[in-house]
């Protein structure tokens, strides 16, 4: 039997009772609701941690510190210079780069804390950091006014400096910084611009507090080291995350000959810590709406068997009168099983439909982040029809293995 | 030879008691034939019908259908018989409510391999006279207009036979004379017929007559003056129409 026939006669045989058809339904239509929910939910709150994330982090980098001693430096950014191992060094970003596989570029870091910085009229205590230019790339973090540092400016040792804007407050007051001279460790820079303003960071740090100059400049002008605080590493599939940080793990064991017990003098972090952190925050609220749409999806599967069967139970005389013009069993299971899966797809796509209002509802109302995605209306489309399918089985197959004669024997 | 029955016998069990509803039935049917079996109830008419529909198969002895032999057939062979080869047409009719006249009609091409379309089927109720009622559904029509659809249905796929199951049972005397009139047509024109019922008067219409009693055939013989329902009828509206 042609399938475009089968669907047509499917939607007759429903549409003749529409009260029971609807009522069919509804444990369908609150399933998918629940479920369209719950993608949104989910996609929405990895995408608002992901954004979160990329504002503190860059793009999904994953960052080797140097690490020992028991103070920090920075949050994350590894043992300030002078305090931490000095183990770390250009030769190991060399490896990362070309021995690691699915690593993009890898970019070299230094960072000094409490270290004053003074303009002719104030002195601050802040951070200073040694980047080279790829850092705009992977933080997204760019000057709000001036410029940002250069390749040029990385290889000239240039005495220019990027301020964040509460060091820039503290320094210069409400006049503007870009093109101003500061002094740290004695030595003049030029301020060539202000970053953005980022805030503070899930730790309670205030990113703002930071002074940025090329890591050449730091490394040979203001403090002569050769090692390096921290290797930033970008990756070309970020979902291979994993993977990856293990492969570097274990390569610089080897290059630092770290064996058991020796601790490990680096660290490497990658986002997924804080994803988990973020992630959290939102999943009871997945927890509870994947019960509530497992439960009225088996509902929904059951009352679609149960009605199924007795529509079984009264077409019998119809399954008998159609077997005896030449319906095979697999027409008379097609019958059936068309009818149950347009029940539940049905009940689909009035419950993607209501899902949908229902994620406008809940971002206007409670600013839980949702987000409505493809991926969501897939997984509703795919669990209406395997719904449909699964228990329309029974009844369907008990319809097509009815004897003719008995059938066609039944009362009306 | 269109119909070869070899000693078949149709065996129940009902209640741990063995119920022989055909019990060594043969007889043979050409083509062109037009047969009628009668019986009382519980003679084994039905459990005939049904084994010559093809619905049911034997539990022994041997019965051929056009040359096939239907128990040694699978259920999707079966069904493929049952849409081919014959025609039924029941007591009650057994339309679909739910379905036009026309769709109605249509139905067996649903589960057919050819190419018929539309317009068959619209010939098809012509052809019994229902032609303009093509878009009525069963409930609007007159139960011997039904049973006329029912009878275009039977013929939609061009079975060589057509088998009737008690057709006027359900009819009023007219009715039931022009329902007998369209299968005399139909054996006119070259269709077998075999008509089951448990009257006399209409097992008369056709010109051969095999009776049936406790599952075994009792008389097997020729009608010398089959009665032309075209005249009864003739005569029925006469008589009306001088009342």
């Amino acid at each position: 039997m042609k399938i475009t026939r089968t669907l047509r006669e499917a939607r007759r045989a429903l549409g003749a009772n529409k009260v029971r058809t609807f009522l069919t339904m509804l444990g369908i239509i609150v399933g998918i609701t629940a479920l369209t929910l719950i993608a949104a939910v989910g996609q929405g709150s990895k995408a608002e941690v992901t954004g979160r994330l990329s504002k503190v982090w860059g793009a999904n980098p994953i960052m080797v510190t140097a690490s020992a001693g028991s103070r920090s430096a920075g949050p994350h950014m590894g043992m300030g210079v002078g305090t931490g191992s000095q183990t770390l060094t250009y030769e190991d970003l060399a490896a990362i780069e070309q021995e690691v596989p699915n690593v993009r570029k890898a970019s070299p870091g230094l960072v000094k804390s409490d270290v004053l910085a003074k303009s002719r009229q104030q002195s601050a205590t802040t951070e200073v950091w040694g980047i080279t230019p790829e850092f705009r790339e992977y933080r997204s973090w760019d000057a709000e006014s001036g410029e940002f540092l250069s390749d040029e400016d990385v290889q000239s040792s240039a005495r220019v400096a990027l301020i964040g804007s509460t060091v820039a407050r503290e320094l210069f007051g409400e006049t503007d910084p870009v093109g101003a001279t500061l002094r740290i460790e004695n030595v003049a820079f030029k301020v060539k611009g202000l970053l953005a303003s980022k805030g503070t960071n899930p730790e309670g740090v205030d990113m703002d507090d930071r002074v940025m100059i090329p890591i050449t400049t730091f490394a040979h002008r203001l403090y002569n080291v050769t090692y390096l605080s921290n290797i930033v590493i970008q990756l070309q599939d970020v979902t291979r995350m994993p993977e990856t940080a293990q492969a570097i793990t274990k390569l610089l064991r080897e290059r630092h000959q770290i064996v058991p017990p020796k601790q490990d003098d680096f660290g490497v972090r990658t986002p997924e810590g804080m994803v988990k952190m973020f992630a959290g925050t939102s999943q009871s609220l997945t927890l509870f709406l994947g019960i509530v749409s497992a439960i009225a999806l088996l509902v929904g599967g059951l009352v679609i068997m149960n009605i199924m069967l007795v529509s079984v139970g009264e077409r019998t005389r119809e399954i008998g009168l159609r077997r005896a013009v030449g319906a095979r069993r697999k027409d008379i299971l097609a019958q059936f099983l068309a009818e149950a899966v347009a029940v539940s797809v049905s009940g689909g796509v009035i419950g993607v439909v209501l899902g949908v209002v229902g994620i406008w509802l809940l971002r206007l109302l409670t600013k839980t982040p949702a987000l409505i995605s493809w991926q969501a209306v897939a997984l509703a489309a795919v669990f209406s029809v395997l719904v449909g399918l699964v228990f329309g089985m029974y009844p369907a197959r008990r319809a097509a293995l009815l004897p003719p004669v008995e059938a066609l024997r039944t009362e009306e | 030879m269109m119909i070869d029955m070899q000693d078949v016998t149709r065996v129940y069990e009902m209640g741990g008691q063995q119920v022989r509803a055909a019990d060594g039935i043969s007889f043979q049917v050409e083509a062109g034939e037009f047969v009628a079996i009668i019986g009382p109830s519980g003679s084994g008419k039905s459990t005939l019908m049904n084994l010559l529909a093809c619905l049911d198969t034997p539990t022994g002895g041997r019965y051929f259908l056009d040359g096939a032999e239907v128990g040694r057939l699978d259920d999707d062979a079966l069904s493929r018989v049952r849409n081919h080869k014959v025609g039924l047409v029941f007591q009650s009719y057994n339309l679909l409510p739910r379905m036009t006249a026309l769709e109605n009609v249509e139905l067996p091409l649903l589960y057919g391999t050819s190419a018929e379309d539309g317009k068959a089927a619209r010939a098809a109720l012509e052809a019994v006279g229902l032609g303009e009622r093509a878009h009525h559904w069963p409930s609007q029509l007159s139960g011997g207009q039904q049973q006329r659809v029912a009878i275009a249905r039977a013929l939609i796929t061009d079975p060589a036979i057509i088998l009737a199951d008690e057709p006027t049972g359900a009819l009023d005397t007219r009715s039931g004379l022009e329902v007998m009139d369209i299968l005399q047509r139909l054996n006119r024109e070259g269709r077998t017929v075999i008509l089951v019922t448990h009257e006399q008067t209409i097992a008369e219409h056709a010109r051969r007559v095999i009776s049936l009693r406790d599952g075994r055939i009792v008389v097997d013989e020729a009608v010398a003056r089959p009665r032309e329902a075209r005249e009864e009828l003739a005569k029925l509206v006469q008589k009306g129409v001088t009342q």
